[in-house]
């Protein structure tokens, strides 16, 4: 969520929002959108599904409220209340009034860390799958996400099509999305 | 190994959307999309309405008739045009003393009292 595209100003990006211009949205949901579920995934302490609804619901407020704006930071503010709320209200629409109340009871005493706690547990909790998946598939990820390699480069280095890249990368998400999930499971 | 945050949001976001760009999850931006142009074509047709309906009520203000308003003004009091006089005893004697006087007794019974000049009461006699 803290990056932008230079090529586009953020006062060029979010009238597009406003407008609701195909193109900003998709600039929006590359650049801003991983930031934003990794926000609610964090929050929802690995829901993803939850965290995807509260995702569309985020959208979907933006797509009503959003102005045009030329300060990152008032925008970044704005972006992340908005997500927080959205996740709120879906959270709100899936419990029932008993588990509601139950469950305000468990958050009081949580209430004002849980955002930064989630996303701190979150982060550990990846270190830790990473760390704990076959050495090919962590070189491999991080060849794609931390090294920035595309496909195609990643294919030549390793003497494979990048097809077979595609479908590695593929099997080392689900592994580590398994391990994930099992190390959230376990913080609960 | 480089760890940025947004670098982490990408994986954790296709761990669990696997093409984000082009995936269901970007359905979600397409959506919004379209709900924002639904919006402001919305705002748009409003704004439009509202603009011509103020301008045909404009129009209509200025172009219908002007109806004169009536207008009550005080009835200017009129004279008093009566054919007699009422007039108090001592008017009436000042009037008598040293006037000939001309009585005429009509046929319903009553009679006609009228005061004469000097010269009207010679031509009588």
């Amino acid at each position: 969520m803290e990056q932008t595209s230079p090529a586009a100003p953020l006062l060029a990006l979010t009238a597009g929002l406003a407008r609701g211009d195909d193109a900003a949205w998709a600039q929006f949901h590359r650049n801003y959108g991983p930031a934003i579920f990794r926000q609610l995934l964090g929050a929802t302490r690995g829901d993803h599904d939850l965290a995807s609804e509260a995702l569309q619901q985020t959208y979907l407020r933006i797509a009503k409220h959003a102005r045009p704006c030329d300060s990152e930071g008032m925008f970044m503010g704005w972006v992340r209340v908005v997500a927080r709320t959205a996740l709120s209200d879906c959270r709100r629409r899936r419990l029932t009034f008993w588990q509601l109340l139950n469950r305000r009871r468990a958050e009081c005493s949580e209430a004002d860390s849980a955002g930064d706690d989630g996303e701190q547990r979150l982060q550990t909790a990846l270190d830790a799958a990473l760390v704990s998946l076959d050495p090919g598939e962590r070189a491999l990820l991080e060849a794609k996400y931390f090294s920035g390699f595309d496909v195609r480069t990643i294919a030549e280095t390793l003497g494979i099509s990048p097809k077979a890249v595609e479908s590695r990368l593929t099997r080392a998400r689900a592994e580590l999305r398994r391990r994930l999930l099992t190390l959230l499971a376990g913080h609960e | 190994m480089n760890r940025k945050p947004e670098r982490d949001a990408k994986l954790l976001a296709e761990l669990f959307h696997d093409n984000w760009s082009a995936g269901p999850a970007a359905d979600y931006a397409r959506a919004a999309a379209a709900i924002a142009r639904r919006r402001r074509q919305l705002r748009r047709t409003l704004a439009a309405g509202a603009s011509a309906a103020a301008v045909a009520a404009l129009w209509m203000a200025v172009s219908s008739p002007r109806q004169a308003i009536p207008t009550q003004l005080p009835a200017a009091p009129q004279p008093v045009t009566r054919g007699y006089e009422i007039i108090s005893d001592e008017e009436l004697l000042g009037q008598l003393r040293d006037r000939p006087v001309l009585v005429v007794r009509k046929p319903n019974g009553t009679r006609e009292i009228t005061l004469l000049d000097a010269a009207a009461a010679n031509a009588l006699e």
